[in-house]
């Protein structure tokens, strides 16, 4: 008898375990679909098979150094939990889909949770490496990116359910198309070689494409998939051109062996500099940086609002955190190059995002040209080069994914009675009509201008102070010009809200369990984190560890 | 800790009356009183020695990692803020009891006051510069919804945005200076700063933009505007907000900075004096021209904000120690004027100087307190608004280079200053002749007498003006603090005095009161300089000048970059790629040397038809034939394929041609015969240049990269790993299904989002109706 397990290969599962969980939910949900009303004959063996799993873990002697035993505990719960849902919930499939969708979101959270703790955690700091063939990396950029991005989709499920069954776009792909979307762009973050980092992206990508198309009787919805689409696999297409130059000259497909490829004294620095505009191109066309911001309104706008806000907070936190690892893992020794560049770019954005914003009265289509803005933001933490940089745009990232679902979340309030576009004047009077809805809008304006106490406010002080740290002081006072001008606008929208009279015809909010949940949780995030920001803020700094 | 305790305190009364508002009706203006009470409670203990004496210093940390750190420091300077704003505060919110008619929204109100109460004392204690900037913003904002208060009125809420973009733009001015300021000196500390000192360009950069924040705060010249503004406020909000506090916070950064940068920084003096010298004449000038008593007082309040900047932005000592006596003379008879004019207008209904009359003899007692204030606020002997103005002439006259000049603008400041006080007096309190009021003129007979209650803080502070007027100690003892707090021990030596015996600044104290008269009662003089000045373009005009331009610039230059169109975006993200790379990179490419152009003619030959094909695909009309051209590019790639040797990859690339060329006719049979022939937004020519220029980029860098191609790759480590770890001999096959394994559960998964999109799709064939959406 010859020993099986050599044939095993030796995987740290704890590395993907929250994509684990998802992927999980996601077949759940595509089984259940094709199953319809027998959905009890999936459930059933799913959740016993999950919770078997579960035991396992819990019961079988593990030889990796992270303890297995909350993950088991979680499956066993995740597993009964299927069953038990399946059976309260069988009059109401899309309920069922949705809860489905949230428990592996949930679960996925709670997975990273233990990844930080358990697994990553050594003494008061990250310990970076990578699995797969170093194609994984486990590290802080991942952890907090996984953060960022699980968040975003448990806030975007519930917030958005009512939202999507009104407008009759509920369809049982929804959810999984959600799940994979955010699965790919919490790999984007982990990805460690160029390989996998392009399929994580066309994951998230194309799952979005689908996504922002799915109000599939409304025409802007599906002007804005096919520009999306076209634009997206246009970048797609320059970024892979890029990854094959910087193989050619380097060697290498992993990031820190183009690092090393790249150091190397006889290395073709003119090719490995247009690979480096190349990759730009691609990554920026997804994190949406001036001149690569063209789509952005468009699809903010066409997209269903709640994928507008799971695409603005989920992917600018993936497609930065590619970029990062990108920039200051892999093409670090062009950082002369690349640096000025990409400083000029930020401050565009924030320029370009701020002034455009100023005209706009729809109010998607402004929220659209300030997260280009917003973009320039997270972008000085990049440019800085440091550590201090770097823990400032993740925190600046998860700020601006709280605080653009509620600002968005507030929109959905609206736009579930008002089956169109909703226009600044839509807001007039709100603040009367619907004082709650006012104040949770507010507050996410608020934030978004990054007026203290807020979220915002922590985030925008991240960045500039890592800026000023960097001696980027131009970057950072056009930054704070341009946080002028935004507050412009921001406090724009909230004058409408409380210091004009409502219309006779203005449309009333519609609310819902889960949008009360999500909204709730997203507001009281803001204001708590923005008061004690320290709880996250230290992780971030303490995350700023990546695998080289 | 006790400050802490008094700054919370503000905090939750602020919550408590914002959810308690309705049930309390007016007595939550009382409810919140108690946070200045409090405070005040604090500032008399301190006072009697019962908290130690010197500075209160407490650390809360916030967020340290950031370095936001509640280093709260209450000096002396702190002190004499802490006395004005919870003392003046504690009086407005009595006082606002009975200016407002039972509302609801009461609770609202009394909430943002008390919020911008305590912002305001947090401002003038902490030592941390991000803190203060915190502070400072808070302010605006509870100031933005106090002006906009009555929110019916356009007038009001105009003003109010006007007031929050004024002041907001120049708090992250001060932001911006702050941190410039802070990174040169390396730490967040305000006294650390002070202490360094820094004078490299950044600083100098900071200090600049230091003063300008400070400057629209203060509402300096030409920031100035939204000042007169801000008087749609109810009046408790413009007399504790727009004349006491908040409008001097600028002052309070400016008083800090000035004795530690001005000796340092070369234009520093020159500059903030200048700003205050040009804003105390405009302030006063305007003030003269004003009809409406808030009006008038604010630009009096211009003036003398311009009047205390003169003196505490030049830093010397005992220039300081006379700011600091304006300071507190300002908020006495400023505070009590407001307070008077107030309770005319809530009586009379107008505060039109041109519709009142008669008025001293309905309500004796606030006229008493408004004649007192103003004699104050012109420099009459014995009031405490006298020994402010001895004081800062005895100073300026003292101060070498540019006193002179200093002391110069102060006495005109002065004479347009007893001039207006003139104006206010008789515009509110006289019985007029007929020819000197409107038609529509309030009848006495027709005012109501006040209440007491709505009277009497504006006598305290009347009394507390007459009181240090004559018994100086206690506001000496006030104003040494301060000062020693800004300049150090050396000014302790300073005090302040009623007589200084006849000299130069009484006579000159004479010659602005006389000339003050002058002025008042012959404005036909006057009058001829102003249809001059009325030519200069208005600050505010530029304002609203610049506000439309910027609108409009944004409008215009979205229209253009951003029209939607796909082509023209894509056009965008290419020419990016083929300029950003820039021309420097494109000098002296090594393309590979012996390079081969062809091997055989077959290879020619089938280039050339991948080439036509290309061509056609993009000349002809008819879809399906663009389709089959595009398939003719594709499977000529493939023969190319078998041509080199690659017989699997030709194969692969046979497969997909066919399965895209069958989806692109099952998708064609949905659409028009023909392209659509739209009109484009840009040129042909232009496209052609882009897709060629991209095609040739691409084609150049392939063949560079060839040359390049000279360290190993991948290819030699996986055929060495393939038989041992993968146990395979195709290493195709090993590569895909083990060591690269997950890649391939990546794309199979990237196929499944594909195929469920795909699915998403064909299902449910639903035309979109006209309105591009479906009913609810």
């Amino acid at each position: 008898m010859t020993d099986l397990t050599q044939f095993l290969p030796d995987i740290a599962w704890s590395s993907v375990a929250p994509e684990i969980a998802m992927t999980v939910a996601v077949v759940v949900l595509l089984l259940m679909t094709v199953a319809g009303r027998r959905r009890m004959w999936v459930a059933t063996p799913m959740g016993l098979a999950i919770a078997g799993v579960g035991v396992a873990l819990l019961v079988v002697e593990s030889t990796s150094p992270a303890d297995p035993s909350l993950p088991g505990l979680l499956a066993i719960v995740a597993g009964v939990a299927l069953v038990a849902l399946t059976f309260g919930l069988a009059g109401v499939p899309r309920a069922l889909h949705a809860w489905i969708a949230g428990l592996g979101a949930g679960a996925a959270l709670v997975l990273t949770a233990w990844q930080i703790f358990d697994v990553a955690w050594t003494g008061s700091l990250f310990a970076a490496s990578t699995t797969m063939e170093g194609s994984v990396a486990m590290d802080g950029l991942a952890i907090f990116t996984r953060i960022t991005v699980y968040l975003s989709t448990l806030l975007v499920l519930p917030i958005g359910f009512a939202y999507v069954r009104d407008r009759n776009i509920h369809r049982p792909e929804f959810e999984p198309l959600l799940l994979l979307s955010a699965v790919g762009m919490a790999l984007l973050g982990a990805a460690n070689d160029v390989i996998t980092l392009f399929i994580a992206l066309e994951v998230l990508s194309i799952a979005l494409y689908v996504l922002t198309g799915s109000a599939r009787r409304d025409r802007r919805s599906q002007e804005a998939a096919v520009k999306y689409f076209v634009l997206g696999a246009v970048a797609s297409a320059i970024l892979l051109y890029g990854f094959a130059l910087s193989y050619i000259a380097t060697g290498s497909l992993e990031l820190p062996g183009i690092a090393l490829g790249m150091a190397d004294p006889g290395s073709p620095l003119r090719l490995l500099a247009v690979s480096m505009v190349l990759v730009l191109v691609g990554v920026g066309f997804k994190v949406a940086l001036v001149p690569f911001q063209l789509w952005v309104p468009d699809v903010y706008e066409g997209a269903p609002t709640n994928v507008t806000a799971f695409m603005g907070a989920a992917t600018k936190a993936a497609g930065f955190a590619a970029m990062l690892r990108l920039f200051v893992v892999a093409w670090a020794p062009l950082a002369d190059l690349w640096v000025p560049i990409v400083a000029v770019l930020a401050g565009l954005s924030m320029a370009y995002g701020a002034w455009a914003a100023l005209v706009q009265d729809d109010v998607k289509r402004l929220l659209a040209y300030s997260a280009v803005a917003h973009a320039g933001y997270a972008t000085i933490g990049i440019v800085s080069l440091s550590d201090a940089g770097l823990s400032a745009t993740m925190w600046y990232l998860f700020t601006y994914a709280i605080t653009s679902i509620t600002a968005l979340g507030g929109i959905i309030a609206i736009e579930r009675r008002n089956h169109r576009a909703v226009s600044i004047s839509d807001l007039n009077g709100l603040g009367r009509t619907s004082p709650a809805l006012a104040a949770v809008m507010s507050l996410a304006l608020l934030s978004l201008a990054g007026i203290p106490p807020t979220l915002g406010f922590e985030g925008k002080l991240g960045v500039f102070t890592a800026g000023m740290l960097s001696g980027l002081t131009w970057l950072v006072v056009l930054g704070v010009v341009t946080s002028v001008v935004s507050a412009f606008y921001y406090l724009r929208l909230m004058g409408a809200m409380f210091l004009t009279d409502p219309a006779p015809d203005a449309p009333v909010p519609a609310y819902s369990h889960g949008w009360n949940a999500g909204v709730t949780v997203a507001a009281g995030l803001i204001v708590y984190l923005g008061l004690q920001p320290s709880i996250l803020l230290d992780l971030a700094e303490r995350a700023a560890v990546l695998a080289r | 800790m006790a400050v802490v305790a008094v700054l919370v305190l503000h905090g939750l009364l602020a919550l408590a009356a914002g959810l308690s508002g309705r049930r309390l009706g007016r007595r939550v203006l009382l409810l919140v009183a108690c946070g200045p009470l409090a405070a005040v409670v604090l500032l008399v203990a301190h006072a009697l020695g019962l908290l130690g004496s010197g500075a209160l210093a407490t650390s809360v940390s916030w967020v340290p990692s950031i370095g936001l750190q509640f280093d709260l420091v209450l000096d002396g300077f702190g002190i004499l803020f802490w006395w004005l704003i919870a003392g003046i505060g504690l009086l407005v919110m009595v006082y606002a009891t009975r200016y407002f008619a039972p509302r609801d929204d009461l609770g609202l109100f009394a909430s943002m006051l008390v919020l911008f109460a305590g912002a305001m004392l947090l401002l003038t204690s902490t030592d941390n510069v991000l803190v203060l900037f915190v502070a400072w913003e808070l302010t605006s904002i509870t100031s933005y919804l106090l002006i906009g208060f009555d929110d019916h009125r356009a007038e009001a809420r105009a003003s109010a945005l006007q007031a929050l973009l004024v002041t907001g733009a120049g708090g992250l001015a001060l932001l911006g200076g702050l941190l410039l300021v802070a990174g040169s000196a390396g730490t967040t500390s305000l006294t650390g700063i002070l202490v360094v000192a820094p004078t490299d360009p950044a600083a100098q950069a900071g200090f600049a933009l230091v003063v300008l924040g400070a400057a629209t705060k203060s509402a300096q010249v030409p920031v100035h505007f939204w000042l007169p503004g801000a008087m749609s406020a109810p009046t408790p909000v413009s007399a504790y907000l727009h004349s006491a506090t908040m409008v001097k916070a600028g002052i309070y950064v400016l008083a800090r900075f000035a004795p530690a940068i001005g000796p340092v920084v070369g234009w520093w003096a020159p500059v903030v004096v200048g700003l205050g010298g040009v804003t105390m004449l405009l302030g006063g000038w305007r003030a003269l021209r004003a009809t409406d008593l808030k009006e008038l007082l604010a630009y009096g309040t211009v003036s003398q904000l311009g009047f205390i900047v003169l003196l505490v932005g030049h830093g010397d000592p005992e220039l300081v120690h006379a700011g600091a006596t304006l300071l507190l003379a300002h908020a006495l008879f400023k505070a009590t004027l407001f307070l008077a004019v107030g309770v005319i207008d809530h009586q009379a209904g107008t505060r039109d100087l041109r519709r009142l009359t008669g008025i001293a003899r309905r309500m004796p007692t606030t006229a008493l307190a408004l004649l007192v204030a103003a004699a104050s606020m012109a420099g009459v002997i014995p009031l405490f608004g006298f020994i402010a103005k001895e004081a800062a002439l005895e100073s300026t006259l003292h101060v070498g280079f540019g006193g002179p000049a200093m002391t110069a603008v102060v006495v005109v400041g002065s004479v347009l200053t007893a001039a207006y006080a003139l104006r206010l007096v008789w515009g509110s309190l006289a019985t007029k002749g007929p020819d000197e009021v409107d038609d529509d003129v309030v009848e006495p007979r027709e005012v109501a007498r006040p209440a007491p209650g709505f009277e009497g803080p504006a006598v305290v502070l009347t009394i507390l003006t007459v009181a240090f007027g004559v018994w100086v100690a206690p506001a000496d003892a006030l104003v040494v603090g301060a000062t020693t707090a800004l300049v150090g021990p050396e000014a302790a030596d300073i005090h302040l005095r009623l007589w200084h015996g006849f000299g130069l600044p009484l006579l000159l104290s004479s010659v602005a009161l006389v000339g003050g008269w002058v002025v008042w009662r012959w404005p036909g003089s006057v009058r001829r300089v102003a249809v001059v000045t009325a030519r200069v373009p208005d600050m505010e005009d530029v304002y609203r000048g610049s506000l439309r331009g910027l609108l409009a610039w944004a409008d215009r230059i979205t229209a253009v970059v951003q029209p939607g169109s796909l082509p023209l975006y894509g056009a965008v993200v290419l020419s990016t790629v083929l300029l950003l790379p820039g021309v420097a990179v494109l000098r002296n490419l090594a393309l590979p040397e012996g390079l081969v152009v062809a091997e055989s003619g077959l290879q020619v030959a089938i280039t050339a038809i991948v080439v036509g094909a290309a061509i056609g695909a993009a000349r002809v009309r008819r879809r399906l034939s663009a389709v089959l051209l595009l398939g003719a590019v594709g499977y000529g790639m493939a023969v190319l394929f078998v041509v080199q040797g690659a017989p699997d990859l030709a194969l692969t690339q046979l497969l997909v041609e066919t399965l895209s060329l069958a989806m692109f006719v099952l998708v064609l049979r949905r659409l028009p015969e023909r392209f659509e022939s739209t009109p484009w937004r840009f040129g042909r020519p232009l496209r052609v240049v882009v897709s060629l220029g991209t095609g040739i980029f691409v084609a150049v860098f392939t063949l560079v990269a060839a040359a390049a191609n000279r360290q190993g790759t991948a290819a030699a480590d996986f055929l060495e790993r393939s038989l041992p770890e993968g146990g395979g001999r195709n290493v195709v096959n090993v590569i895909l299904t083990d060591f690269r394994a997950l890649d391939t559960l990546g794309e199979i998964t990237v196929l499944v989002v594909a195929a469920i999109g795909i699915a998403l799709m064909v299902r449910t064939p639903v035309e979109p109706d006209e309105r591009g959406e479906v009913g609810p």
